[in-house]
């Protein structure tokens, strides 16, 4: 049966609970970490009943099935009516799975499947099983302090609702407030409920945004500063500061939430009016929460929306729209390059400040767009609790994950591109790297292994780095198969260093394993992953020590939209190299060159490097090539492993060029990754070595072979 | 520097009148070029505009009628020469020679090299539909028809299967 894939609510809800479903994955694995994680199980449950409530307006039935039974399991979780065990976390994860799969037939436009009665009966028994058990079968926390914490307002639900559920949320930490204080016989409120009061109070603004954070850290200081009893003026200024000044997010939700607190904070600063009672702290908050939706509905609706999550605060932009607008600046920079060339004809002052801050916006403006293309790493790291549970519990392993530097930023494109090399690596990790529980027992390591996956920025590069705590790998069994295998013959063999030997791994075709496994050990991955990584222009590097384990890095640019070229002339024509692949750069004149078996070398430092001519590669139908000239420079470029020396006419420098593709009428041209406009105006070729080196060594061996 | 200038064309409400007196039908536009003294006519609405000068960067290795690419406005633009592509002799750039961007088949933008582009005419529907009848030659698939004007012949083409030069 088809599906109405245009319209417009189901995209939204796609969107949505398709979000909502990604985080789900990685919520359930850290739940079996911590299965009393309230707050989590609140949140995961929360998570299924809007995805049921979308998948019901939109009558998606099969959806709403399985969400209905996920959400009653979770129900009976919260309410500690069973407890969570590993069936239900299996049963939990197929449900994800296949949520996952009816979301990819709706965006396909299909309706989804039916599910087996059976699976529905399955969920459904994890619920009876426990119930029947006689353990732990007594709902005696409270529903207030169960709600209280309320995570994430159902993103499809309404402003009311979100509205109300907050209010019902303060009105319980107020009575919890009364009823605590009560008990205490105490006039004046305790730190500790206070601290409660707050915890009910800002859990709310847990929406994973900084601004929330802000907003905790401050409210831990108002606490802190609570704790003295009396609050010194310049405590409370302190307070405020942290209050307002890290919360200078984007967020039109922020100041809203961090009120809160500073309303409390503002009236346990009074703590000499001795009669205070217990429940006026969240009075005002309450009246305080009251006055904003009034003035909301009446002014900005966008506001209170905005109170459900600041996550609302961001807008859905298509990339293509993004790309066009970075073309658009690309375009003004140029004319700004331009205007700065003319500045020097106009010798006017007030033209050349005008040019001057034309510049400088250019410049600020260009640094924006390219941010707009960012996405934290997490995007992709999410993934991968998931995929280490499943390979470890596959092969009976035990390994932790942990992961380092979440929210560093890079480009979209390659957040996208890198997720499948990275899961690769991490299965690898799990499975090659990681040894059996008994095996790292007797070598006196933890049973369970650690895969540490980590992502930093490092100048205008990104670094991520998968490291495992397993066995590391042996250089000479690698050199051995690599030999075995023919990727080098004996000789070469014995050169190679040990790091050398390490990266053997990621030829096509190399393969330790003598087992393939459903996991790994085809000896196709590695090769996969480094045309992946090369393709986004990074490197891959491996390091290793037996029996500590192996360390994999890698680095790529931060964005794919700007790459750093070098400006060679060739020919009288302008082209452009990647920075990526130039190791030197040096002067013609002064070097030997000798030709060996009909190719030209050259020596440098003891090391012969074959030498090329750009002037032949870049010849032009009917062109001469050129001859040896004093001028001449070389690029020193590493294509591969191997080293190449290229022969151009002179160096200009280096530029960041804005990649422009070329047409699909030049599809059938190998060895161009593109063309970029110059600030002059004029177009320049971005060279694509490989692609080059395909092209010209088989025209060259043509050559020979005609001439033989 | 690169200097892109729209080739002024003659209002075309002139021929709407011109023709509607003589009540031949619907009118379709055509925009007349010339390559080696042969006139040809595009379909107005494939023509995007014209450029009189462009500095045209050559590529290494590409197909023969690829001479180079071209900065429109911020976009690379694949450039085919005309005269390359119909199998005729090859002519260096003049005075009279522009470059037609079109869009071909793929969905791409070409710019078309050719001697020069004369005017923009107005043809009735049912010659047009005449011409093309005549003409059932599949080795020449980018020529639409023939239609005799001014004591000339106007070579109607269709430059959609440019594309087709990355295929061979």
């Amino acid at each position: 049966m088809a599906f109405e894939a245009d319209n417009e609510l189901l995209q939204d809800f796609l969107i949505e609970a398709g979000e909502l479903l990604n985080g789900l994955d990685q919520q359930l694995i850290e739940l079996e970490q911590s299965p009393d994680d309230a707050d989590r199980l609140n949140s995961v449950f929360r998570a299924f009943h809007t995805i049921k409530g979308g998948a019901g307006f939109l009558e998606v039935h099969p959806l709403v099935e399985v969400c209905h039974r996920a959400e009653d399991i979770f129900n009976l979780l919260r309410n500690h009516e069973i407890t969570m065990n590993s069936r239900i976390m299996d049963v939990m994860l197929q449900v994800i799975d296949l949520l996952n799969r009816m979301f990819d037939s709706l965006r396909g436009g299909q309706y989804p499947e039916d599910v087996s009665k059976a699976f529905l009966k399955e969920i459904e028994a994890l619920g009876h099983q426990d119930v029947a058990a006689p353990t732990g079968t007594t709902p005696a926390q409270p529903a207030p302090s169960d709600d209280a914490p309320a995570d994430e307002p159902p993103a499809m639900a309404d402003e009311d609702d979100a509205f109300d559920r907050m209010l019902a949320d303060l009105d319980a930490a107020e009575t919890d407030a009364s009823a605590d204080s009560n008990g205490a016989g105490d006039d004046l409120i305790s730190d500790d409920e206070f601290e409660s009061l707050l915890d009910d109070l800002h859990g709310k603004g847990k929406f994973q945004v900084p601004a929330a954070e802000a907003n905790s850290a401050a409210a831990e200081k108002a606490a802190g500063a609570a704790d003295s009893e009396e609050i010194t003026d310049e405590e409370f200024e302190a307070v405020l500061d942290e209050l307002y000044g890290k919360g200078k997010g984007p967020t039109v939700a922020a100041p809203e939430m961090e009120e809160k607190p500073e309303e409390i904070a503002a009236s346990e600063s009074k703590p000499e009016q001795p009669l205070q009672s217990a429940t006026k702290p969240a009075a005002p908050a309450k009246a305080d929460v009251n006055k904003t939706q009034e003035g909301n509905s009446q002014g900005n609706p966008k506001a209170a929306e905005a109170h459900k999550a600041p996550v609302e605060t961001t807008v859905r932009v298509d990339t293509e729209r993004l790309d066009s607008i970075m073309n658009l600046v690309g375009e003004l920079v140029l004319v700004r390059n331009r205007m700065n060339t003319l500045k020097t004809t106009f010798e006017n002052e007030e033209i050349s400040s005008v040019i001057a801050t034309l510049d400088m916006v250019t410049s600020d403006l260009q640094g924006a767009v390219m941010k707009t293309r960012m996405q934290p790493v997490k995007k992709v790291f999410g993934r991968f609790p998931r995929v280490v549970r499943d390979t470890a519990r596959t092969l009976g392993k035990e390994v932790n994950l942990e992961l380092e530097g979440e929210d560093t930023d890079l480009d979209k494109n390659l957040v996208e591109a890198l997720a499948d090399p990275l899961i690769h690596l991490v299965r690898n990790a799990v499975d090659h790297g990681i040894e059996m529980p008994d095996v790292r027992e007797a070598n006196g390591k933890d049973r369970a292994g650690t895969v540490l996956l980590s992502a930093a920025q490092e100048g205008d590069h990104i670094r991520l780095s998968i490291q495992d705590d397993g066995a590391g790998m042996d250089a000479e069994v690698l050199r051995r198969k690599g030999v075995e295998k023919g990727i080098i013959d004996a000789d070469t063999a014995e050169r190679l260093t040990d790091q050398e030997c390490f990266e053997l791994i990621l030829h096509p075709g190399f393969s330790t394993k003598e087992q393939i496994s459903d996991i790994s050990g085809r000896g196709v991955g590695m090769d996969v992953v480094k045309t992946a990584i090369t393709k986004l222009s990074g490197t891959i590097s491996i390091d290793s020590a037996q029996n500590e384990g192996t360390q994999i890095n890698i680095k790529v640019p931060l964005t794919l939209a700007i790459l750093p070229t070098l400006m060679v002339i060739v020919s009288g024509r302008k082209y452009a190299i990647p920075l990526s692949v130039v190791n030197e750069i040096f002067e013609m004149a002064d070097k030997e060159v000798n030709v060996v078996d009909g190719q030209s070398t050259i020596t440098v430092r003891d090391r012969a490097v074959p030498l090329f001519r750009m002037t032949d590669w870049l010849a032009l139908r009917g062109e001469k090539p050129g001859t040896r000239c004093e001028t001449d420079q070389v690029v020193m470029v590493q294509h591969g492993a191997q080293l190449m020396a290229l022969v151009v006419d002179s160096v200009i420098g280096q530029e960041e060029v804005v990649i422009k593709p070329l047409g699909e009428l030049l599809r059938v041209v190998d060895g161009f990754a593109g063309a970029t406009i110059t600030g002059d105006g004029h177009i320049a070729l971005i060279l694509d070595l490989p692609g080059m080196v395909r092209r010209n060594t088989g025209r060259s061996r043509q050559r020979l072979r005609s001439v033989a | 520097m690169t200097n892109q200038l729209m080739e002024k064309t003659r209002n075309p409400e002139e021929y709407d009148e011109e023709f509607e007196a003589q009540d031949q039908g619907p009118l379709s536009r055509w925009v007349n070029f010339t390559v080696d003294d042969e006139t040809y006519a595009l379909n107005v609405l494939d023509v995007q505009e014209v450029l009189r000068d462009a500095e045209i960067t050559p590529i290494p290795g590409a197909p023969d009628a690829i001479i180079g690419i071209i900065n429109l406005r911020g976009n690379v633009v694949t450039v085919v020469d005309a005269r390359i592509f119909f199998g005729l002799e090859e002519k260096a750039w003049d005075e009279n020679s522009r470059i037609m961007v079109i869009e071909v088949s793929s969905g791409e933008i070409v710019g078309l090299v050719v001697d020069s582009v004369a005017e923009v005419i107005a043809l009735p529907q049912t010659v047009v539909d005449q011409a093309m009848m005549a003409v059932a030659d599949d080795r020449a698939r980018h020529i639409l028809g023939i239609v005799p004007q001014d004591e000339k012949l106007i070579i109607l083409v269709d430059m959609k299967s440019l594309s087709d030069i990355a295929a061979t």
